[in-house]
């Protein structure tokens, strides 16, 4: 019996271009233990093992995907927020403003879609874009029975985690620049 | 093959010169045949990927193609839209707004149109993982994820 895992990818960009050599980068970044890496275009990746992927790219962005239950994510998005401004250390970069981007895929509903149902009316779900606030962009893609929820644009993981819990249990009061997708073309 | 056995042949030859080649060869196949259940116990052939090994492998490279594709689309957009809100702040230096204002929209929907491309590749990591599981019967490891992600994040 193969237990379903959430897919998240935490995604870190600098505000501010930084422009990294790819050999200083993985030297600075010594203490990843990895079981593969190899370097594609501007990014250095990192096989960790199975199910944790680290890619540094020289302009220094940060993506860590991993798999996880849904009672560890939590925990998760946590370790991988400490993790990416540990390796923001060891590349000594200087900016301090940074654009978090949360990509979680879900396999069982989300108490979101009732809020839509309930205030707007809308029960064809396919892709929603809204903000919660005015810097937090969040989408979600129902593709058959999973959705993707991606948040973006802020610097403090716990605000991005709100916006998450609060798509999950449905408490939400109100949202901003509401654009649903009824259909899509592939 | 013919060249190893004719190798033989004549190794066997060197010993008994008064044999033709035709003898030699009925005589290593009677050989091979009273032998036959001991040489299929002891034969060593070299290791062959199993086909579920090798659709494994092909799903890990997709994997890998779709993780590629995916941070490659990332970093194209980040520059992209980088180049874009230069020429924005250029026109609104320059009292062009209405054009500033299209240029801002232009950055909107590559903003948007990449995101649902990058949620796609998302979903379909996903699915391709889920198969990998499946192929593997590999049970959750998800307490040794979060040991190794403690691990690397611990303060040095």
């Amino acid at each position: 019996m193969i237990n379903n895992k959430n897919l998240i990818e935490y995604h870190l960009t600098p505000v501010k271009k930084t422009n990294l050599l790819l050999d200083k980068l993985v030297y600075s970044l010594n203490f990843i233990k990895y079981s593969n890496i190899n370097i594609k275009q501007d990014w250095v990746n990192f096989d960790i093992n199975e199910d944790i992927q680290l890619s540094v790219s020289k302009n220094g962005s940060i993506n860590i995907t991993t798999r996880v239950p849904e009672n560890k994510i939590n925990e998760t998005i946590n370790l991988l927020d400490k993790l990416s401004k540990k390796i923001i250390s060891n590349l000594a970069i200087t900016n301090d403003e940074f654009l978090i981007e949360l990509s979680v895929v879900e396999s069982k509903p989300i108490n979101f879609e009732n809020y839509l149902k309930n205030k707007f009316e809308k029960d064809d779900l396919r892709i929603v874009n809204f903000k919660l606030n005015s810097k937090i962009k969040t989408q979600i893609m129902k593709i058959e029975k999973e959705y993707v929820i991606s948040i973006k644009g802020e610097n403090e993981i716990e605000k991005i985690k709100q916006v998450y819990w609060n798509i999950i249990s449905g408490n939400i009061s109100h949202v901003e620049d509401l654009k649903i997708t009824k259909s899509i073309q592939i | 093959m013919t060249t190893e056995l004719k190798q033989i042949i004549d190794l066997i030859k060197n010993e008994h010169p008064n044999y033709s080649d035709d003898d030699i060869k009925l005589a290593i196949l009677n050989h091979i045949e009273s032998n036959l259940p001991e040489i299929i116990l002891k034969i060593k052939l070299p290791p062959k990927e199993s086909s579920i090994h090798s659709f494994v492998e092909s799903l890990k490279r997709a994997r890998s193609s779709v993780r590629d594709f995916r941070l490659t689309e990332k970093n194209s957009k980040q520059e992209l839209i980088h180049v874009l809100k230069n020429v924005r702040e250029k026109l609104l230096e320059r009292g062009e707004t209405p054009t500033a204002s299209t240029i801002a929209g232009n950055i909107q929907r590559i903003d948007s149109a990449s995101t649902t491309l990058e949620e796609h590749l998302l979903a379909t990591d996903t699915h391709i993982a889920t198969l990998i599981d499946k192929q593997t019967m590999s049970e959750s490891k998800a307490s040794e994820n979060l040991k190794k992600l403690e691990w690397l994040s611990k303060d040095d």
